[in-house]
């Protein structure tokens, strides 16, 4: 099939939104039509990112499916869009996550329903666009126009200090990143002083030679960018405030998807571009990386708020990815390209299922809740699912992901091993405290005991999540053969860079493991 | 309830037929069935380390010899504690009750430690839940993550926000003001130029 | 004969566009009072002519009476001010009947005073530049103060008028020094006599150089040459506002181009350092004293003189990339500024602005569209893809970040995102908000509806697709520079 795969993917969700302009619904009279043209498209985007999976050479690691035409010649600036292993289940991701979104908020949202699909259609077309641009300029223009849609979807249809949350949200994240901006300025011009043209075309820019200290600014530039929206630790203030605010989509996608656009920063854009500086910086970036898993699991534990707790433990389990991108490793990278899909799909649910309990009582303080179990046995069968799977039980997919950083990560230095560990069992003590306190025992609070369970349109967001949750843990090559060829790409790609990396090696004798695990 | 339990009961009796030791005669099946694994592992481990230590199944032996009378003797020992423990309990229980009774009141602190399981509980709680618990809500949550990281972020605001209100004062809406920040401007230029 | 008439071709733009005021003003006179006339029609179709006679004259490189240069760079910034001009009088079409602006003489101004806006662009000798400046100054400060019932708008008009014949002031002393020094107020000529000689050891052209830095940056709002602006734009009416900030700026932007930019080419060494400081300056008060502000015009008035920092960077980089980043942005700018200042003046009523923040409470309930436009504006404003301000802002950064100037570019960033706040606040204000119930109607008609689609479609064109026009640009400079 001829048809440009990836165009098409970002380009439906603005004919969609186009679409919903010239749906008359100015009175709400025709909010059933709006929804069910808003759930048609995300799910025609979610088949065409099926598609691009299916016509994916999962062997190899070039960059396919690419499109290039020229945008801004003068500039040397293209409309330049291709795929690799790394970016196809992102988008995969995105587009399974979308029709969910769409579906919790099914009832949720009456208010101006038509600009919220608008909105959320617009927001799913900028993501694909981050994930699937090889032109740096194309992907700042996507990166900076996913920021408006969910300015608005948070301050408009969140909860009550929805404005701060969203202000926060945006200036934090543009702050960080204009300085990318002049980076990315910075990186043409360097281009254009090595070779005498002007250029944005990323793989281009990664044969450049820069000069270690023009490499390590440049560096920071992007990594503070990025690590504003991993978030990284110190950098995580916006989140706790931006998910509790919003609405149950907007917190399903922002932790679901938009939160991996800085890890994936990292990946493509921070550590090829700048190795040096990459090597030089990663045992840092890896230290914060350690703090953050810790800190947001203690700091997780105790929140009276559901979603905030969540919101923590999203900071702690991206700390995760983070150094297993640090690691660079073929095992570390691997398992934190897979931790931000399972991550993506167990925080997603989290998120959603929290979000049917707010939308039935109006409230997120556990304390409100208790002994659920009795009422809605179905929800809490789901959403214990949901919880062993961030936790990472083996057999659902956080395990694989988890295993396969410390693996690397103790292969690259085992200090930080200890620290991630550590992480993983407050990762328990969190979830299933708050999971005891909510849906074991018995029911305190007297206005829990009416309450519904599982809605027709909550089933079908809540199964197809649990269901990829344990097929990622039960058939994870499925989902680690496409990217291993791109990951091994990139982790030589560093390692090129090895005699240098040598030099800046951690001070430790080299780690007397038993014989090599060659698989 | 009760079924389990005699289910499990008549597990326990039959199970231990599967490996009765040379010492009492039979034939210990289970024994030799693992048996491959362990002769493998120490096969490996000799083959590894390159040595030919030959003395290791001639010990064998004769541990086994000197070995089941020690197998003997404990199996005795712990099977006549077992009853005796049983028998004594059962007395007390079914049948003078108040000898526990007294017992209880006449080691009141024994009494309690043993009741409430030596404290392991609570001491694992006071020494590690609670002082993380606390640590966490007072010093990392509210402390660092609400006071210092955030106020930064906060602070920064507040940073732009004050310079805001104190440098609108300038635009006094008085003319000769206006003016005069002109002429501050023009002296300011020629001066850096005249300077230079 | 023939020569003579082949040496006015270059001024056809400014003479379309003075003989369409002159035919306003004679309208005016012989109008019944009460009877209506379409006078701003005269005026689109002078700007009209006026573009036309740009388009061929496109390449052309004429120069009439020595003085007026048909070159690119006067050619663009031409179309520039002919498209703020149009848009300038199918806003204003609605408001005059409403506020009960005297129509003729308001065209005949605005006409004159683009006339003195395109001389200013095209001029090629410093004491015609002068008198370009002062044209378009006596219109504006006029239009300023049209609203003669207004206090507030005669207090504008007066205090610009007092600081603008300061600022004009110094501007003729630098003039006059120049000539003392060169010999000669003509371009061309300056510039061959400095590059020629080497008179930085004497101190007065320097002096010359200062005074006439002066002059410009007044105009264009530069810190500490700005305090005029809050209070001219705030007391202005809303669509005069938003021609001052884009017409003039632009008019303005393009001399001190061409002055600083060929002539005093040779002394960039050291007009550079101080520009340097006026443009961080600038940046850093426009964006942080906007914070502060609760009226809209006010607060845009600010902002203006921030993106009059931007523009200033791409003076200092005084590269290729920067003196093609000038005219894209000026573009840019004043199709964005104008249209959000039009969604002002529609808002307002003959007895109140209505332009404080809280009369734009909710306005999307009640005007989905307008607020969807007046969000597309200020996106573009604060610099946020897809929009035309975006593309501007990167151009200027690049044109900073290939001379090197990093602090610049640095503090140029962080300042957009400081001005996204503000610029944000609106939009809360009309998405977020309830609408107070005894908020008045807003009525738009036709022609103010067609300014405003043309103008978000021109936003959207120049974020989306501005190769074109960055070509445009980039061929502009080429000859002159």
């Amino acid at each position: 099939m001829n048809l440009p795969l990836l165009s098409v993917s970002w380009m439906l969700p603005v004919a969609g939104a186009v679409l919903l302009i010239f749906v008359p619904n100015g009175d709400g009279r025709r909010n059933a039509l709006v929804r069910w043209i808003t759930l048609v498209v995300s799910i025609a985007v979610f088949a065409v990112t099926l598609a691009m999976w299916a016509v994916f050479n999962p062997g190899s690691a070039e960059f396919q499916l690419v499109e290039r035409r020229l945008w801004i010649p003068a500039f040397g600036i293209d409309y330049y869009l291709g795929v690799d292993g790394i970016s196809l289940l992102l988008v995969v991701l995105t587009g399974f996550l979308t029709p969910v979104a769409v579906l919790s908020s099914w009832i949720g949202i009456e208010k101006k329903l038509k600009e919220f699909c608008i909105f959320l259609l617009l927001l799913e077309a900028a993501m694909i666009g981050v994930f699937l641009s090889l032109d740096l300029f194309l992907f700042y223009v996507f990166w900076d126009a996913m920021l408006v849609p969910m300015y608005f979807l948070i301050g408009i249809w969140g909860y009550d200090q929805r404005i701060y949350a969203a202000i926060k949200f945006m200036l934090y994240t543009m702050a960080g990143s204009v300085l990318m901006l002049v980076a990315i300025l910075g990186l043409a011009y360097l281009h254009n002083a090595a070779t005498g043209s002007y250029s944005f075309d990323l793989l281009k820019l990664y044969t450049l030679d820069i000069a270690p200290a023009t490499q390590y600014w440049f560096f920071l530039a992007f990594a503070v960018a990025f690590a504003i929206k991993v978030p990284l630790f110190p950098f995580h203030t916006w989140l706790p405030d931006a998910h509790v605010q919003a609405p149950t989509a907007g917190s399903v996608i922002l932790a679901g998807v938009l939160l991996k656009m800085g890890t994936y920063g990292f990946v493509r854009f921070a550590f090829p571009l700048f190795p040096l500086a990459a090597a030089y910086f990663a045992p840092w970036i890896a230290v914060l990386a350690v703090i953050g898993i810790i800190y947001g699991a203690l700091v997780a534990m105790v929140q009276p708020d559901m979603k905030k707790l969540v919101a923590y433990s999203s900071v702690s389990h991206l700390g995760f990815v983070v150094l297993g991108i640090c690691a660079m490793n073929v095992n570390g990278l691997q398992g934190a390209v897979y931790q931000m899909l399972a991550h993506g799909v167990s925080t997603g649910g989290l998120f959603l299922i929290v979000g049917m309990l707010s939308d039935r009582r109006h409230t997120r303080l556990i304390s409100e809740f208790g002994g659920l179990k009795a009422v809605m046995p179905r929800l809490t069968a789901a959403f214990m699912i949901i919880t062993l799977a961030s936790i990472g039980l083996p057999g659902l997919n956080g395990f694989i992901g988890e295993f396969l950083i410390m693996l690397g990560a103790f292969r690259w230095d085992p200090r930080y091993v200890v620290g991630a560990g550590l992480g993983v069992i407050l990762s328990a003590v969190y979830m299933l405290w708050m999971f005891q306190r909510v849906y074991y025992g018995k029911v305190t609070n007297a206005e829990n005991r009416g309450l519904p369970d599982l809605l027709p349109h909550e089933w079908g967001s809540v199964i197809p999540l649990c269901a990829v949750a344990l097929l990622m843990g039960v058939f994870p090559m499925l989902f680690l053969k496409p990217t291993e060829p791109s990951v091994t790409r990139v982790v030589e790609r560093m390692q090129n860079t090895q005699t240098l990396r040598v030099e800046n090696a951690p001070r430790r004798p080299a780690p007397a493991l038993p014989s090599e695990v060659t698989r | 309830m009760a079924l389990a339990l005699v289910v499990l009961a008549i597990g326990s009796v039959l199970a231990g037929y599967a490996g009765v030791p040379h010492a009492i005669g039979g034939n210990n099946a289970l024994g030799a069935w693992l048996a491959p694994s362990f002769a493998a592992r120490s096969a490996t481990t000799l083959a590894d380390q390159a040595v030919g230590e030959v003395g290791e199944p001639g010990a064998g032996e004769a541990g086994e010899a000197g070995g089941e009378g020690l197998e003997l003797s404990l199996m005795v020992v712990s099977s006549i504690v077992a009853l005796v423990g049983i028998g004594l309990a059962a007395f007390i229980w079914l049948k003078r009750r108040e000898i526990a009774d007294k017992a209880a009141a006449a080691f009141p602190g024994l009494y309690r430690l043993l009741l409430n399981k030596y404290y392991v509980d609570e001491v694992y709680d006071a020494t590690i839940v609670q002082p993380i618990r606390i640590v966490s809500q007072e010093g990392l949550w509210r402390g660092v993550d609400v006071q210092v990281i955030d106020g930064a972020v906060n602070g920064t605001a507040s940073i732009v926000d004050g310079s805001s209100s104190l440098l609108r004062r300038l635009q006094s809406g008085s003319v000769r003001a206006y003016a005069g920040s002109l002429f501050i401007g023009v002296v300011l230029i020629l001066g850096y130029y005249l300077w230079r | 004969m023939g020569a003579m008439l082949a040496s006015t071709q270059a001024i056809v733009p400014m003479l379309s566009v003075t003989l369409a005021a002159l035919a306003c003003m004679a309208a005016e006179a012989f109008r019944e009072p009460g009877e209506r006339m379409p006078i701003g029609g005269l005026g689109i179709v002078g700007l009209i002519g006026a573009a036309i006679s740009a388009g061929f004259l496109w390449n052309g490189n004429t120069v009439s009476f020595g003085v007026i240069s048909g070159d690119n760079f006067g050619l663009f910034v031409t179309l520039v001010l002919v498209g703020v001009g149009i848009l300038t009088i199918m806003f204003s079409s609605q408001v005059i009947d409403r506020d009960g602006i005297p129509a003729g003489e308001y065209y005949t101004l605005i006409l004159f005073s683009i006339a003195g806006m395109i001389m200013m662009a095209t001029a090629n000798d410093l004491l015609v530049i002068f008198i370009a400046l002062e044209v378009l100054s006596l219109a504006v400060y006029v239009l300023t103060g049209i609203r003669r019932e207004d206090p507030r708008a005669t207090e504008a008009a007066f205090k610009y008028f007092l600081l603008g014949a300061f600022s004009s002031a110094f501007f003729l002393y630098g003039i006059a020094f120049t000539f003392g020094l060169t010999g000669s107020t003509h371009l061309d000529r300056v510039g061959s006599y400095l590059a020629a000689q080497s008179l930085s050891d004497n101190p007065l052209i320097l002096v010359a150089l200062g005074l006439l830095l002066v002059g410009f940056a007044f105009k264009i709002s530069a810190v500490p040459f700005h305090m005029w602006t809050p209070d001219a734009y705030e007391g202005a009416p809303a669509i005069v506002t938003g021609f001052m900030s884009t017409g003039v700026k632009a008019a303005a932007f393009a001399a001190f181009a061409r002055v600083f930019l060929s002539s005093f080419e040779p002394f960039s060494a050291d007009w550079a350092p101080i520009v340097w400081v006026i443009a961080a300056a600038t940046m850093i008060l426009g964006t942080v004293v906007g914070v502060a502000q609760t009226n809209l015009k006010r607060m845009l008035a600010y902002s203006s003189i921030a993106h009059g920092g931007y523009l200033l960077v791409g003076l200092v980089a005084a590269n290729e990339v920067g003196k093609a980043a000038i005219l894209f942005y000026l573009a840019a700018y004043a199709i964005t500024n104008l249209a959000a200042f039009g969604v002002i003046a529609l808002l307002g009523a003959r007895d109140r602005a209505n332009d404080e923040l809280r009369d734009y409470a909710g306005l999307w309930y009640s005007h989905p569209g307008l607020s969807a436009l007046m969000t597309v504006c200020l996106l573009s404003l604060g610099g946020l893809p897809p929009t035309a301000g975006f593309i501007g802002k990167w151009y200027i950064f690049s044109a900073a970040v290939s001379a090197g100037y990093f602090g610049l570019a640095i503090i140029g960033v962080l300042t957009s995102v400081i001005s996204v706040f503000f610029y944000l606040r609106v939009v809360v204000m009309m998405y977020m908000q309830e609408r107070a119930t005894e908020a008045p109607p807003v009525h738009v008609n036709a022609v103010s509806m067609a300014a405003l689609t043309v103008s978000i479609a021109a936003i959207f064109y120049l974020g989306i697709l501005p190769t074109q026009v960055l070509d445009l640009a980039a061929q502009s400079i080429a000859t002159i520079f």
